[in-house]
């Protein structure tokens, strides 16, 4: 059921009028019910797979629970008769085990994942290699589903598997309500990626009806139709046409690719960031939530910083998961020691300062598709970031040398413009339609420019996919876009201000917002709307 | 405490340790310098930490980290 | 939630209503050959000031001038046609000119029952033009959108069942705000029709296209299409039971035309079943005539296509046929009637005065291209 069809809003009005009419105790089980009929819609066959991931998580995390309470009894038991080292000792010797159990558990899901995503891809790299070694021997393809948000539900059960692990809380009895967190429906689909000590406990929370939940959470949906209804569908035409395989074959004009990756960023900018946002604010109106997955990516002023601002939830999770325990990890900070003593403290930070993000970012990479130019596109982001790290050293002297002022506006505007230049060449990568083209176009970004496309002089800007009427459009509502987020990156609360606004101007602006998604909204019969881009994840 | 400021000042001097308390909460300091400060006081006080204390709550002021070395160190 | 939140809230979501229905009206089915302003006048006409209407498609409003009749008789006839109007619809249409005026005289254009293929599309559009002349409160409106999808789903089952965008038509026609000729003007419906509903085509309505025809043959019958058949005898007993409650005259026609035999085939099936049912159908074709019409229409020069007569041809049917309702039926002369007179005066000069211009621009033109 794709967030920006009627079907969808219906679904959710009547998800949220059965929510507060229940009694409080029956009010998770509504939405565990509403999120397995969210989740029944895109098709039965799916049910079975998210269904299994949810059995055999709790149930894992379940096994995990009773081998440390178990083993908390037998301390108790002993009582006075236990030494200080000799609980030390019981301590490690369970927390061994269940670290064992955990690492299964956790890789079951992670295989589970990734045989669903990619057998198919591993088994055609198989047949590849037997083709090259001349055998006559092959695979046969597997018919495999991908089900609905796979890789959103099972990195939460991974990350609550973990947590368990690491005995941050007890592990969830209630079977039904262990459900609901891995199937919420308004984040299966495309996340954000839910911890259950957050969003795990508020969705077995009663929510009592708060007007302003309601109203707030309304306004953040309008919201996210306008960036993906009216911009991400609309300029996903010049995308595709500049990345189209037939596109100019190879004689590629800088300004052309410029305007297409522009247009690409705002595309899948649009399309994820106001999924979430319809997401958000689905949960909000029901009281819950949901951890923000953007702040404003295109005003970063580095690389890291950007990994902050986009799909923060799963930087955060990759931070918590991924990125400290390899930093941290018995050999990464023995090498790290070693480093450190032989070529002191810069050394011995760079070693798991490179490591960590090689491995996040591969991963990152690979999360979004196995192909050549995710992994490439993965390990140039990884790099960027151990380079940026590793100059910061360099960095320093220099900005003293010159005399810099890091504080000027003029240098924030030189972080972002440098961000930006370095994010077009990572999208250029990934959308690119080969690794090869992604190189041609990468040149010819830099060595050719053409004023008079890009300002329109010649007229060709009109025949990438959007005429001029629409290009009018989308410049003033990327201006709209702008506004808002300057007016956020200082501090401001754009629905708390507007609620203190008068009531004639509060509804005239909403009432015009809404008519301005219904005229230039791109949905409708007459219109293909594409599917989220990230929905397969 | 002056010990452990000192190391703190040494990953970022820019940054007053003495009275921030939301180090880790408003992101004052970011991933890697979590892991520097770390390095550090691996280093300075011999001991290891680990993903388990990868809390919050451990590293949001100096206090805070200063708890965690102890404990840390008592647990030796 | 505090009771003043909850009313605000309801106040609201009319607010939303309100301009949403605002909005479908400035994004609805294109109005090329008026059909908004057609219906917008009849609405607004004055109770008890029009004594008959005409029902159907193009072939009423390229054929009757109101305001000739009117000049020569005083009667008050009126055109409530849109191109390729939906059979199926047709008793909606009925339905709709009851609720404005209280009419005497029920003319009802039989070319709808015609149709040989359901095609989706085009069934589509034959319905809202219907639908989108009307206002979005009108119940005919809303049971006619739903007629529409019913009849879509029986003839093709992969037509979607439920299509919001025919209550709905800013969901389907928003995308016109990009087309280079949209403009606010033309989209709003509330504007009154210049000549009471006889329609003008700039170049056509006065061109002259020469026509060849085939003879009438008057035995020759072909079935209807099966969904249409199903509406027509539908519609019959629902005009039966409209006699039977009022005192209404019913009248059906087939304006004359330039046809292939299957339409002339399954048009004189349809006079048939007419007259079984115990209805009058008046047709201008003739088997004895060397014109194969039994009326003085000139095939040289009073058609501008096929299926329609320009301005000439559409006096001379004017002037026949409203010879035929004066003579058998009792339609009053309401030209002493000063709410009539606000409306109806003065229209025929203004459209005569059009026709010159008209034709003053195609001699132009014409002269143009000589030199």
């Amino acid at each position: 059921m794709p967030f920006t069809s009627f079907r969808f809003f219906f679904f959710l009005a009547f998800v949220i009028f059965a929510y507060y009419v229940v009694p409080k105790k029956f009010q998770w089980f509504v939405l565990l019910v509403s999120s397995y009929a969210f989740y029944l819609y895109s098709g039965v066959e799916n049910v079975f797979f998210i269904v299994a991931t949810t059995l055999f998580t709790y149930f894992s995390g379940l096994l995990m629970q009773s081998m440390r309470n178990k083993n908390q009894k037998k301390i108790e038991a002993l009582g006075e008769d236990l030494t200080v080292d000799k609980k030390r000792e019981l301590k490690k010797e369970v927390a061994k085990k269940i670290h064992t159990v955990q690492v299964i558990t956790v890789l079951i899901n992670l295989g589970t994942l990734a045989s669903l995503k990619y057998l198919n891809l591993l088994l055609g790299s198989v047949n590849d290699m037997f083709m090259l070694f001349r055998w006559d021997a092959s695979v046969p393809f597997v018919n495999l589903i991908v089900p609905l948000g796979l890789s959103y539900y099972t990195f939460n059960s991974i990350g609550y598997l973990i947590d368990i692990g690491r005995g941050k809380y007890a592990a969830e009895k209630h079977l039904g309500k262990f459900a609901l967190f891995v199937s919420f429906f308004p984040s299966v689909v495309q996340g954000p990626l839910n911890r259950f000590a957050d969003v795990g406990i508020q969705l077995q929370q009663p929510h009592k009806l708060e007007y302003d939940n309601l109203k707030n959470g309304a306004l953040l949906i309008l919201w996210g139709l306008f960036k993906k209804l009216v911009i991400a569908d609309r300029v996903s035409a010049i995308a595709s046409t500049v990345f189209s395989s037939s596109f100019a074959a190879g004689e590629y004009n800088g300004s052309q690719i410029l305007f297409g990756v522009i247009a690409y960023s705002f595309q899948i900018y649009g399309d994820f960031s106001g999924g979430t946002d319809i997401t958000r604010g689905a949960a909000q109106m029901m009281g819950i939530e949901l951890p923000l997955n953007f702040e404003r990516p295109f005003f970063s002023t580095s690389l890291g910083d950007f990994w902050k601002r986009w799909h923060m939830s799963l930087g955060a999770w990759m931070r918590e998961y991924v990125f400290y325990p390899v930093m941290l990890c018995r050999p990464v900070s023995n090498l790290s020691k070693k480093m450190r003593k032989k070529h002191g403290s810069y050394a011995g930070k760079m070693v798991p300062s490179v490591a960590a993000p090689m491995v996040v970012f591969f991963l990152i990479g690979i999360w979004h598709g196995v192909t050549s130019q995710y992994v490439v596109n993965g390990l140039y982001n990884a790099t960027l970031i151990s380079a940026s790290v590793a100059m910061v050293p360099v960095y320093n002297k220099l900005i003293e040398k010159l005399h810099i002022n890091t504080e000027a506006f003029s240098y924030r505007v030189f972080q972002i413009l440098r961000t930006t230049v370095l994010l077009f060449i990572s999208r250029i990568i990934v959308k690119a339609p080969s690794l090869h083209d992604a190189g041609l176009m990468i040149k010819a970004l830099f060595t050719s420019v053409d004023f008079d496309f890009l300002l329109g002089f010649n007229g060709e800007i009109y025949k990438m996919g959007v005429s001029q009427k629409e290009m009018s459009l989308i410049i003033f509502s990327v201006l709209i876009l702008l506004v808002v987020g300057v007016l956020q990156e200082n501090g401001m609360k754009i629905r708390e201000t507007l609620a203190k606004q008068n009531i004639v101007f509060r509804w005239a602006l909403v009432l015009a917002f809404v008519a301005f998604i219904l005229i230039f909204g791109v949905y409708g019969p007459d219109y293909n709307s594409s599917s989220f881009i990230y929905g397969n994840f | 405490m002056e010990k452990l400021l000192e190391i703190l000042k040494s990953v970022r001097d820019d940054i007053d340790f003495e009275n921030e308390d939301k180090l880790i909460d408003n992101e004052i300091l970011d991933s890697f310098d979590i892991v520097s400060i770390v390095g550090e006081l691996c280093d300075a006080y011999d001991i290891t930490i680990t993903v388990d204390d990868m809390e919050p709550e451990n590293f949001n002021s100096a206090k805070a980290i200063l708890a965690l070395v102890e404990r840390l160190i008592d647990e030796m | 939630m505090t009771k003043k939140q909850f009313i605000r809230s309801i106040a609201f979501f009319m607010a939303v209503a309100v301009m949403v229905l605002a909005l479908c009206d400035l994004f609805d089915m294109d109005n090329t050959y008026n059909y908004n302003q057609r219906y917008c006048t009849y609405r607004n006409f004055p109770k008890d000031t029009v004594d008959a209407v005409i029902l159907g498609t193009s072939g009423v409003d390229r054929y009757w001038i109101p305001s000739q009749a009117y000049e020569e008789y005083g009667i008050t006839v009126y055109p409530l046609s849109t191109d390729a109007f939906p059979a199926w619809l047709y008793k909606y249409a009925v339905d709709e000119a009851l609720r404005f005026q209280d009419v005497d005289l029920l003319i009802l254009d039989i070319r709808p029952f015609t149709l040989e293929e359901c095609n989706i599309n085009d069934m589509d559009i034959r319905a809202r033009r219907f639908l989108d002349a009307l206002t979005p409160f009108s119940i005919n409106r809303i049971k006619g959108c739903f007629e529409t999808m019913k009849i879509r789903d029986d003839v093709d089952k992969s037509a979607s069942r439920l299509d919001l965008s025919y209550l709905f038509p800013i969901i389907k026609f928003h995308g016109k705000w990009a087309d280079d000729d949209y403009s606010i003007a033309n989209n709003w419906s509330s504007v009154p029709h210049e000549y009471l509903g006889y329609n003008i085509i700039d170049n056509a309505t006065v061109r002259p296209r020469p026509q060849e025809i085939y003879p009438y043959d008057a035995d020759y019958y072909v079935d209807l299409n099966p969904y249409i058949e199903t509406y027509f005898y539908e519609f019959l007993d629902y005009i039966k039971e409209l006699q039977a409650s009022s005192d209404i005259e019913v009248l059906f026609i087939d304006t004359p035309q330039v046809r292939l035999d299957v339409e002339m085939g399954i048009s004189n099936k349809i006079y048939k079943i007419i007259e079984e049912e115990g209805f009058e159908c008046v047709h201008y074709y003739d088997e004895n005539s060397e014109t194969t019409f039994s009326i003085d229409l000139d095939l040289n020069t009073d058609f501008y296509n096929e299926g329609h007569t320009n301005f000439y041809g559409g006096q001379k049917f004017t002037t026949i046929f409203s010879k035929y309702l004066i003579d058998n039926y009792d339609l009053k002369d309401r030209r002493d009637d000063p709410k009539v007179q606000k409306h109806w005066d003065g229209v025929h000069d203004k459209l005569l005065n059009k026709i010159a211009e008209l034709e003053e621009a195609r001699k132009n033109k014409l002269d143009a291209a000589k030199s």
